[in-house]
């Protein structure tokens, strides 16, 4: 006979006993549970979540270098960092409009003697007198999700790159 | 929209989390798991908030979060199996006198937590005293004296 819901409980203690496959099942899941956790733990302590050594990547072109991380966290911040050869005493960094949209910049290091935003790109002109600049800039992703970031520098564009954004 | 999107996913989060780790880390709640409790608070409020702290955000989090609580329960009431497994199904570990090792031992529960039970409960002092010894869905464990 088909009952409500409702007085679906066991009504005597013996009858506990049935609902024992749902305790093995759980237990079961438990302790599966345990090591998914752990790993957790191990790859967060890794850096495999972001902020960490092993997603820290260095891509060459040319003379430019760009370091980045693989996996960044969305409203955490992430540095990324160029060596630009020096063109004239100048280097020059073009970020993708859709990049500077989906990862707000904090910050960028040294100050740019000139910057300025077209409807494509931000480009940032560095000074510099050493053959080559050193740009360091803090960046806070706003979406999940892979990121495409396609820089260019000193009008060239390097290698486009997808960091993994997590929630 | 991303507040109520992120108080679901530390809702579902730390239900996940709190059911793998068992009942026993209920139960028995130290001044220690309390300290715990507080930073774990503290850890989910930033993603909870985000940049936002305006009061209509605040309501926003917390009816979500008593929303999707009501939600649940009308679920479990509803499907009496979903019930068992988020909830939990009381665990028999003396059955009329009988231990119940296998269950002790994957409930994490040993005979010092029963007697414990037993002598606050009850006032008992020995273990012939116990008839059953059940482990609740809220980690307490509760006793049934024999006659």
């Amino acid at each position: 006979m088909a009952t409500d819901p409702i007085l679906d409980s066991p009504r005597r203690i013996q009858e506990l006993h049935q609902q024992m496959d749902v305790q093995r099942a759980t237990w079961r899941v438990q302790r599966v549970g345990w090591w998914i956790m752990l790993l957790f733990c191990v790859c967060g302590f890794l850096g495999l979540l972001g902020n960490g050594p092993l997603v820290s990547v260095t891509a060459r072109s040319g003379e430019a270098v760009t370091t980045y991380d693989l996996v960044v966290r969305r409203g955490g911040d992430a540095t990324v960092s160029f060596e630009i050869p020096s063109k004239g005493g100048r280097a020059t960094l073009a970020l993708p409009s859709s990049y500077m949209e989906a990862a707000r910049l904090q910050n960028i290091q040294p100050t740019p003697i000139v910057a300025f935003s077209g409807p494509e790109a931000h480009t940032f002109v560095f000074a510099a007198p050493h053959n080559r600049a050193t740009v360091s800039m803090t960046v806070r992703p706003r979406q999940i999700g892979p990121l495409e970031f396609a820089p260019r520098v000193n009008g060239q564009a390097l290698p486009t790159h997808y960091p993994l954004v997590l929630p | 929209m991303s507040s109520v999107l992120n108080t679901i996913a530390i809702y579902v989060a730390l239900l996940i989390v709190f059911r793998i780790a068992g009942r026993r880390s209920l139960g028995n709640i130290t001044n220690f798991d309390m300290v715990v409790l507080l930073i774990i608070s503290e850890s989910v409020q930033q993603a909870l908030i985000g940049d936002d702290y305006s009061l209509t955000n605040a309501v926003l989090v917390f009816v979500t979060l008593v929303t999707v609580d009501v939600g649940l329960s009308l679920l479990r009431l509803r499907f009496r199996r979903i019930d068992a497994y988020i909830q939990g199904v009381p665990t028999i570990l003396i059955d009329n006198g009988e231990f119940k090792v296998d269950a002790m031992r994957k409930a994490r529960v040993d005979l010092s937590d029963i007697m414990e039970s037993a002598r606050l409960k009850h006032g008992l002092e020995r273990l012939e005293q116990i008839r059953y010894a059940v482990l609740e869905t809220n980690g307490e464990i509760s006793i049934i004296p024999s006659k």
